[in-house]
């Protein structure tokens, strides 16, 4: 009998040293997880010439770099998950990672995509994402113009020609 | 990859004939072959044929794999591959520019007296880069965007465009205020660029104590006794304008709505042409309607209010997500919107933008922990179960000798 007892105290033992290990990974697991940079946007291929980046992790502070083929074109400390940019970036391709107190997420690669399109809205409207060159024809009268993204060549055109210009 | 394309595309809210990219720049190598691929888009969904066609002094050498594309409303880009192939001797140096036109066959039903629309055509440029002899640098300032009150760093990227390599190029950059008058004077990094190649020299330029307002760079590149200039304005302070709020007073539905937008001018100048874009979308996200604000010039640090229309004729009751995006001077501040739309009132939430994506990717690892969770449960209790029944067995075994 008080063989049984001691076994069901050792058996009691190996219990809570295993609950203790449990509960342990289970904490370990939580941080490294709440500690996780993961890369949220951008990615592949965009057309905003401002693109807002966003990322997970619980930190105070993040630095955000946003490189091209050598250097930063972007590096800012921000204390939220997201970042919109102030300026436009050329058209090219980017890679972006996030710091947040010496640890640094992955790298991920973008394609800044240039669109030249255009909507016909009581004349020539520029809905792409660049400035470009409008070659037209009214009345028979030819011009050429030069249109800022979101601007209106207010004109009564039968013919045009658009292409990027910067 | 393509689909990603596609989507990425379709996301952009580009309600337009089009094509992307835009542009395609090739370094000239004799006989060189690529094969390029171009989305044309028709993202105002409407049935349209195009063709395509080549122009330029390359034309002989661009093979087209489509010269007539058909859409239907609800298709919204297509793919074109063009094979370009180089020949062997292009004797003119510089840019050899041609032309894939993408131009709309206009509707021919429309009768006598209808608005017909201007025959629009859209182009995708393909240049080829001639390399000219000898040493010849082209170059670019970007200023790069830091944490307001750091040090600012400049960016000239230098392309050299000539046979021979650079063996030293240098930038220096004049700094002039909105007066036109100079306030420093940089200099970059010294570098070597090998032909057809391109590198960045870097410069920074320490703006504490300067005066918010927007600044002018004009950069000089010295390179092996030659030089080639850029330039390129960039703003100090907080140059943003802020959505506050959206509301609509004394509506019916049916009726045309009046939205009221009240945007903050962050900036310490007045901002020009200021306006507004909404895009309200149905439950399954695709676009309903989308309409414009006047433009309005802001006051600096000081708030207004921007107008603008929905004819809700047809509209039902519900919720509807959408966007709203304010414009400015080659900027934008952007928001996601919900907009709760009953018999006599809209009310609309603003959303901040990544709230939802960070949220799914903290979704994720809150999965991952439950997943742990219930795996080290399912442990503890495979363990006790183990336990208690080898307690029971040997109990039973235990039993059985005192019993002998």
């Amino acid at each position: 009998m008080k063989k049984l007892t001691e076994m069901i105290k050792e058996n009691r033992k190996i219990e809570l040293v295993i609950g203790g290990i449990s509960l342990f990974i289970l904490l370990l697991g939580f941080i490294n997880f709440n500690s996780n940079l993961v890369l949220v946007s951008p990615k592949d291929v965009v057309t905003q010439r401002q693109p807002e980046f966003s990322w997970s992790g619980s930190y105070d502070n993040y630095n955000l770099i946003v490189e091209n083929e050598n250097n930063p074109l972007v590096n800012v400390t921000v204390d939220e998950n997201y970042y919109r940019l102030e300026n436009q970036l050329p058209f090219g391709v980017y890679y972006w990672y996030v710091i947040a107190e010496e640890k640094k997420s992955e790298t991920v690669r973008f394609e800044l995509r240039s669109i030249v399109a255009i909507k016909q809205d009581n004349g020539i409207l520029n809905e792409g994402n660049s400035r470009v060159k409008v070659d037209y024809e009214e009345d028979g009268i030819t011009g050429a113009a030069i249109l800022d993204v979101n601007s209106l060549l207010k004109k009564n055109i039968t013919k045009a020609r658009i292409e990027q210009d910067e | 990859m393509i689909l990603i394309v596609g989507i990425m595309i379709f996301n952009s809210n580009v309600d337009a004939i089009g094509v992307s990219p835009a542009r395609k720049t090739i370094d000239f190598s004799p006989g060189y072959k690529e094969t390029v691929t171009f989305n044309v888009l028709n993202n105002e969904h409407k049935d349209m044929k195009v063709i395509i066609y080549v122009e330029g002094d390359l034309n002989e050498s661009i093979k087209l794999s489509e010269t007539l594309l058909e859409f239907k409303a609800n298709e919204n880009n297509k793919e074109v591959n063009y094979e370009i192939t180089l020949p062997t001797k292009l004797t003119e140096p510089g840019t050899h520019e041609n032309k894939i036109v993408v131009r709309e066959i206009p509707d021919k039903q429309a009768g006598e007296g209808a608005l017909v629309s201007a025959s629009a055509a859209v182009i995708h440029q393909l240049q080829v880069l001639v390399p000219y002899p000898g040493k010849y640098a082209k170059a670019s300032l970007t200023i790069a965007e830091t944490t307001k009150g750091q040090p600012l760093s400049f960016l000239l990227t230098v392309r050299n465009l000539g046979t021979q390599d650079i063996v030293r190029a240098k930038g220096v950059i004049d700094i002039y205020g909105a007066n036109n008058e100079k306030i420093a004077m940089i200099q970059t990094d010294e570098k070597g660029i090998k032909s057809k190649q391109r590198d960045d020299l870097v410069a920074g330029l320490d703006v504490k104590g300067w005066n918010p307002g927007k600044y002018y760079a004009k950069a000089t590149i010295i390179y092996d006794g030659d030089t080639t200039t850029t330039e390129s304005t960039f703003s100090l302070g907080d140059f943003y304008i802020e959505i506050l709020d959206i509301n609509v007073k004394d509506f019916k539905l049916g009726q045309i709505a009046r939205f009221n937008i009240l945007i903050d001018n962050k900036w310490g100048e007045q901002i020009k042409d200021v306006y507004a874009e909404m895009i309200i979308n149905d439950k399954n996200g695709d676009e309903i309607t989308r309409f414009k604000s006047a433009n309005e010039d802001v006051n600096g640090n000081s708030k207004e209010e921007l107008t603008a229309f929905w004819d809700t004729a047809g509209v039902k009751e519900g919720t509807y997500t959408g966007k709203i995006t304010v414009y400015y001077q080659g900027k934008q501040t952007e928001k996601e919107l919900r907009a709760a739309i009953t018999l006599n009132a809209i009310k609309v939430d603003l959303i901040g933008i990544t709230a939802e994506a960070v949220n799914l990717s903290s979704g994720r690892d809150n999965t991952m922990i439950i997943v742990l969770v219930v795996v080290l449960i399912s442990v503890n209790v495979g363990w006790f179960v183990y336990f208690k029944r080898k307690e029971k067995i040997k109990a039973q075994t235990q039993g059985n000798h005192e019993q002998k």
